[in-house]
């Protein structure tokens, strides 16, 4: 069929343009720049179930709308619609008289006059009732994606946090480990220092014996007697201090007391008197550079003592023992030098080897090769030094440089 | 100030000695002074901003716990004034930002010389005698309401406004982002703006006050405005001849007369 024919039948069916804009499938009204509708097509009247009357002259489209509606009509439809002069695909629901409500989407403009002035407001009203149940399952879904999104975030987190417990667990065992390392060592120490810190008394205790059954008059036996009873004390006070050491369970070669070195060196000469006596040795002492130091009593002690029974082991039995104790302060470190005037070790063959274990470097029967070794140990892991100066014939003298902590 | 300039959008232009700060209401941003603005440039220096969450405004400032309240936003305007060294300005705030303004203009008085508060409601929703005109149904519908209008902006405008925002030649459809803010952050603010109630600060304002009232306002009718009005000490009412919540927008004229019978007064110029 020809458009004009089509034109013809219109026509004929009385379908004018008045039919056309009143059944079109779209609600369609005309209202003043304030709103009011006058002019609308029965699609629109028959959305809001009011009589025509009732709505023209008498209505504008927010009296059709839900409370939240309005607010969104105020805050976003009409702002948008008179600042731009048009708003499009704007989703309201219109409250029928009946109160139904159904679905919609509008578009509006403002029509101006020759001036410029709003004139008119149109709008196009489409029932959009399936797509927006539709609509709505999608929102439904999205609204699931998002919850599923947060939990999986959630989630995530959680994971993450687990892993960083995880993580500073294995760095609380790994520092546990590092102790119990650090407390086996000292244990292994502590065993060494009471084998070794003991040998020397126990050998002065014969010594004395021997002087003991060697005197003849009185007089002698009762000094000697004095002499082993000092002895036995003072090995009573060392393993007090290895037993208080232990109790403590603490580092105990970190428990530090300020030690004054004349003191120290008089507790050792009883420990080893028998043997000082025997030899004849003359101790002498100068600790007025630096007579005292913050440091471990026990490995002093035990230093000291070490270099001291060294130095009366290694004597030159040509002449009388010297052995002569004394501290300078040298770049900010106390060092303690023992000089002795023995037998001396032959640096050239072993220097390399001097504080290594179980080396001994005399043809002596006592040398065990512990005390130097232990010595060293003990120093260094108070980040301490030791080193020696020997000449074969001449003597020997040990310098312990301890940590810069005046 | 560059921090400041950028989190809140700011535009300072027209010449004065006078200051006016146009503060935008929920829903909008400062685009929404457009028809007004032009009147009162050439009398008075103008300060335009964003809310954050808002417009143009820095989102990432968008604190969810500063904003919880309108005393977020009001200490923004002080912080603002601070730094742009602004004294005695007339603020002009629309529909939340009225309130905003109170609640600056309680914290430091000085700051303001004249207040004049479009389309002002303390509380929106009806508690025992007072009727603000709203139930919390209503805000939830509200937000169920943008939620079905978002399309516009999350797949139109958002990358428009995120990818190119110095691109002029974009400005044209710069402005078609009119009202188009992150749903997110407008639901928020939608939460805190009807939910609020600030009806007894009202009374703790002492500023000079204009509250502009449009004849017709689904939003903050002329009840609420009346309510504002009486709360305030010593300020003036002004109800217009117009229909909506924006009578800058829908009634650009009144609405100019209206702020000029108030803020030329006692002016000589």
């Amino acid at each position: 069929m020809s458009l004009k024919k089509l034109k013809e039948e219109l026509l004929y069916n009385r379908l004018d343009y008045k039919e056309l804009y009143n059944l079109s499938p779209c609600g369609y009204f005309i209202a003043t720049p304030k709103g009011v509708i006058i002019e609308a097509n029965q699609r629109f009247i028959d959305f809001t179930g009011y009589e025509e009357t009732e709505v023209m002259g008498e209505k504008r489209l927010i009296d059709f709308l839900s409370l939240g509606n309005k607010m969104y009509y105020e805050t976003h439809f009409l702002p948008q619609l008179y600042y731009k002069g048009e708003v499009s695909e704007i989703n309201f629901e219109i409250v029928k008289k009946n109160n139904d409500k159904i679905p919609v989407l509008v578009n509006a403009v403002i029509v101006n006059d020759k001036d410029g002035e709003a004139k008119f407001m149109q709008a196009t009203v489409f029932n959009i009732s399936q797509r927006k149940s539709y609509e709505k399952e999608l929102l439904l879904a999205k609204q699931k994606a998002d919850d599923l999104s947060k939990e999986l975030l959630s989630k995530n987190k959680a994971l993450k946090s687990h892993t960083a417990l995880i993580l500073s667990q294995k760095k609380e065992l790994e520092i546990l480990n590092r102790h119990l390392e650090t407390k086996n060592k000292q244990l292994s120490d502590f065993a060494h220092i009471v084998s070794h810190n003991l040998r020397s008394p126990v050998f002065n205790l014969q010594t004395l014996l021997d002087f003991y059954n060697e005197s003849v008059n009185a007089e002698d036996k009762q000094e000697v007697v004095t002499n082993i009873r000092e002895v036995a004390n003072e090995m009573h006070i060392t393993l007090n201090e290895l037993v208080d050491a232990l109790k403590i369970q603490e580092e105990f070669r970190k428990t530090e007391d300020v030690l004054s070195f004349e003191a120290i060196l008089k507790t050792i000469i009883v420990m080893v008197s028998g043997t000082v006596k025997a030899t004849q040795a003359k101790i002498t002492s100068n600790f007025s550079n630096a007579p005292q130091i913050t440091y471990s009593s026990v490995y002093l002690k035990s230093a000291m003592l070490n270099l001291l029974t060294n130095a009366l082991k290694y004597r030159a039995l040509e002449r009388t023992p010297e052995v002569h104790f004394s501290t300078v302060i040298k770049d900010g470190c106390i060092v303690l030098s023992v000089r002795d005037n023995g037998m001396g070790i032959d640096m050239k063959k072993h220097r390399n080897a001097l504080f290594g274990f179980n080396k001994t470097f005399h043809e002596h029967p006592d040398s065990k090769g512990l005390g130097l070794y232990m010595t060293r140990l003990q120093i260094e892991a108070l980040g301490g030094k030791i080193s020696a100066e020997s000449e074969v014939g001449l003597g020997s003298t040990f310098s312990i440089r301890f940590k810069a902590a005046l | 100030m560059k921090a400041i300039i950028d989190r809140n959008n700011i535009t300072i232009r027209g010449v004065g000695n006078e200051t006016i700060m146009f503060v935008h209401g929920y829903g909008c941003d400062k685009s929404m002074w457009r028809f007004v603005v032009p009147s009162f440039e050439k009398k008075y220096k103008i300060i335009l901003i964003d809310l954050v969450g808002s417009g143009k405004s820095d989102e990432s400032a968008y604190s969810y716990d500063k904003y919880s309240s309108l005393e977020g936003y009001a200490n923004d305007i002080l912080e603002i004034c601070d730094v742009l060294k602004l004294e005695a300005i007339n603020f002009v705030g629309h529909s939340v930002s009225a309130m905003i303004g109170v609640l600056a203009g309680i914290k430091q008085p000085s700051l303001f010389k004249k207040m004049v508060l479009i389309g002002p409601s303390p509380c929106y929703i009806n508690k025992e005698e007072y009727v603000g005109g709203f139930s919390s149904e209503a805000i939830k519908e509200l937000l169920d309401t943008l939620d079905s209008n978002y399309l516009g902006w999350s797949s139109v405008m958002a990358p428009i406004i995120m990818d190119h925002p110095d691109r002029p030649e974009l400005a044209e459809e710069l402005e078609a982002s009119f009202c188009q803010n992150n749903p997110d952050i407008a639901k928020h603010f939608a939460r805190v703006t009807f939910s609020s109630d600030n009806r007894e600060d009202l009374k703790r304002l002492n500023v000079n006050t204009l509250v502009v009232q449009s004849g017709e306002d689904a939003i903050a009718g002329v009840e609420v405005g009346k309510y504002v009005h009486q709360n305030i000490k010593g300020s003036k009412f002004v109800i217009l001849d117009t229909i909506g919540h924006c009578p800058h927008l829908s009634a650009p004229k009144e609405t100019i007369t209206a702020l000029q019978d108030y803020m030329e007064e006692d002016l000589v110029f």
